[in-house]
């Protein structure tokens, strides 16, 4: 069981986001989190990677306390991906990836071979291996995602959390981006935010709802991303209907 | 390779910087006389080997913090002269002419001051510190501050008042031993800045994903910052406010460093920087003794325009 949210509480610059939240995540696949904006999708995720104090209760990661961890141990554990990262200019994709070695690098030290090996397979994995001595900023869009992913699967953390990682990507984009996840999925446990909710219907393995602040529901696609569910999360009717393979196709309604 | 070419463009200006003044010295004379401390050698030992290590000592001081504050607060122009806190510590250390007290003392106070002042304006409760509002109540803080220090040299003497003046532009003309001296005692504190440039890395990469790589960043950069206000102000103590080191050193140290926030690079392009501006002073007006910091800001302002064009165009 990576996460165990009990009754999680945050307040930002005094103002209450999250109230009680209370669920658990199993492990492995892939978890999206939708929810309009102001939801506090974001601070969930901020709070699930042990970057903000709880005001109340707790997140457990693997049955440990995040709160409780050094942020080195934590880094080593779960990894995350902000919204909207910009990579510095002319930083190279290798120098990229290669800050995902942080918590695992000796202060002061180089990278030893563990790291190298680290940052190739995260590469490999990535398809960027050719592309490596580019700048990031150099790169198209879907690339650039792809080289901040790879950063944080050089973090090898078994949990990976990620901020809307599909954003201003073009469709085709998405789709191969979608791959890259789906397998990620397999091997760690992935919790992302997502917007797109057919996109999250045919990624995610389950779907968790907020609206402001607190949970509305959280289960397979099937059944989250239906329309009562959907009207109490958005505030809107959706027509949903199911494509052949068993998986919904969800839209606002009148659109 | 590149530190290297930096590093030899230091040596060559050092020589030039030895060689340069009222008298000029060929490079046998220059020899002879660094041979020869008590004879021939002793404008050499005396006046312009002091000179030297002050100017390169407080060069490298403004060029680390200036790099260290640019990149704690993600934004080239915030560099320590920008940001007010070379102004605080200015205004601290002619208060402590004023009073009698130690310089160093004053500016130190001064810098700190001015860091904890920041510090408090820009703490933002959702994002730990809003960086972009940094440079523009740093700009507020160093004219409130450069008020307060004139006010303070117009209660002056005469006499004190204008040296005052040519202080605030930044000079090396005071520049002995006594100050090299004091210079070293800064060195314990530049060395946490040149160690940092894996921290500085991480940071430009967003809070939250240095936070998320494991970085304490709330107390890596309340430390690094008071740590780069206490070298600035300590480099002010020494030679005066010198405008546009800081904020060029960090910019051309990156390009020089291949884009990255390199604080060895920063440090060598400070003391670089200092020492060209007053072998120009020297060579140019050498009866003038006019102060070092006009020609830092003579060669610093299109240097840096040149930079962050460069920079622009990537």
């Amino acid at each position: 069981m990576p996460f165990e949210i009990r009754d999680l509480s945050i307040h930002l610059g005094g103002m209450p986001v999250l109230h009680g939240l209370d669920f658990t995540l199993p492990a492995g696949g892939i978890t999206g989190i939708i929810g309009a904006n102001g939801s506090g999708k974001t601070t969930m995720l901020r709070a699930m990677a042990g970057l903000l104090p709880p005001e109340r209760g707790l997140v457990r990661h693997q049955g440990q306390d995040i709160a409780a961890l050094p942020p080195r141990a934590r880094a080593r554990r779960i990894a995350m991906l902000p919204q909207s990262a910009a990579a510095p200019p002319g930083l190279t994709v290798r120098q990229l990836v290669a800050r995902g070695r942080t918590p695992w690098m000796r202060p002061f030290l180089p990278m030893g071979p563990t790291d190298r090996a680290a940052v190739d397979r995260a590469l490999q994995a990535v398809g960027l291996v050719d592309l490596a001595a580019r700048p990031v900023d150099s790169l198209s869009g879907g690339q650039r995602q792809r080289a901040w992913i790879a950063l944080v699967l050089a973090q090898e953390c078994d949990t990976i959390l990620l901020d809307e990682p599909l954003n201003f990507l073009d469709l085709p984009h998405q789709a191969e981006l979608v791959g890259l996840l789906r397998q990620l999925g397999e091997t760690r446990s992935v919790v992302m935010i997502l917007h797109d909710l057919t996109i999250a219907a045919r990624v995610c393995d389950q779907v968790l709802a907020l609206r402001e602040g607190r949970l509305v529901a959280i289960g397979p696609p099937g059944t989250v991303l239906s329309p009562e569910p959907l009207r109490e999360t958005f505030g809107i009717g959706f027509d949903c209907t199911t494509l052949p393979d068993g998986k919904p196709v969800v839209l606002p309604a009148g659109l | 390779m590149r530190f290297l070419g930096l590093l030899l463009l230091l040596l060559v200006l050092a020589v030039l910087s030895l060689s340069a003044g009222r008298v000029w010295l060929g490079p046998i004379a220059l020899f002879d006389a660094l041979m020869d401390p008590e004879g021939a050698g002793r404008m050499i030992w005396n006046l312009r080997l002091p000179r030297l290590l002050v100017g390169m000592i407080a060069g490298a001081g403004f060029g680390l913090a200036g790099l260290t504050f640019q990149t704690l607060l993600r934004n080239p122009l915030a560099s320590p002269d920008v940001i007010g806190v070379t102004q605080v510590a200015a205004f601290g250390a002619v208060a402590a002419l004023f009073l009698g007290a130690p310089v160093v003392l004053g500016a130190w106070a001064g810098g700190l001051a001015a860091v904890a002042v920041l510090g408090w304006l820009a703490a933002h409760p959702r994002h730990g510190i809003e960086t972009r509002a940094v440079v523009l109540q740093g700009l507020a803080l160093a004219i409130f501050a450069a008020a307060g220090t004139e006010a303070l040299i117009l209660r002056m003497g005469d006499s004190s008042a204008g040296m005052a003046m040519t202080w605030l532009s930044g000079t090396l003309n005071a520049a002995g031993w006594a100050e090299v001296r004091r210079g070293i005692w800064l060195a314990p504190l530049l060395i946490p800045l040149l160690l940092a440039g894996r921290v500085l890395d991480r940071l430009e990469l967003g809070d939250d994903l240095a936070r998320a790589l494991g970085l304490r960043v709330g107390l890596l950069r309340a430390g690094l910052g008071l740590i780069a206000a206490l070298v600035a102000a300590g480099s002010v103590a020494l030679c005066g406010p010198m405008g546009f080191v800081a904020l060029a050193a960090g910019p051309v140290g990156r390009l020089v460093a291949g884009g990255r926030p390199s604080p060895l690079a920063a440090m060598l392009t400070g003391a670089a920087f200092v020492t060209l501006a007053d072998v120009l002073a020297r060579a140019l007006a050498p009866a003038a003794l006019l102060p070092t910091g006009l020609y830092t800001a003579l060669i610093g302002a299109p240097v840096l325009i040149l930079t962050v064009r460069r920079m622009a165009r990537r």
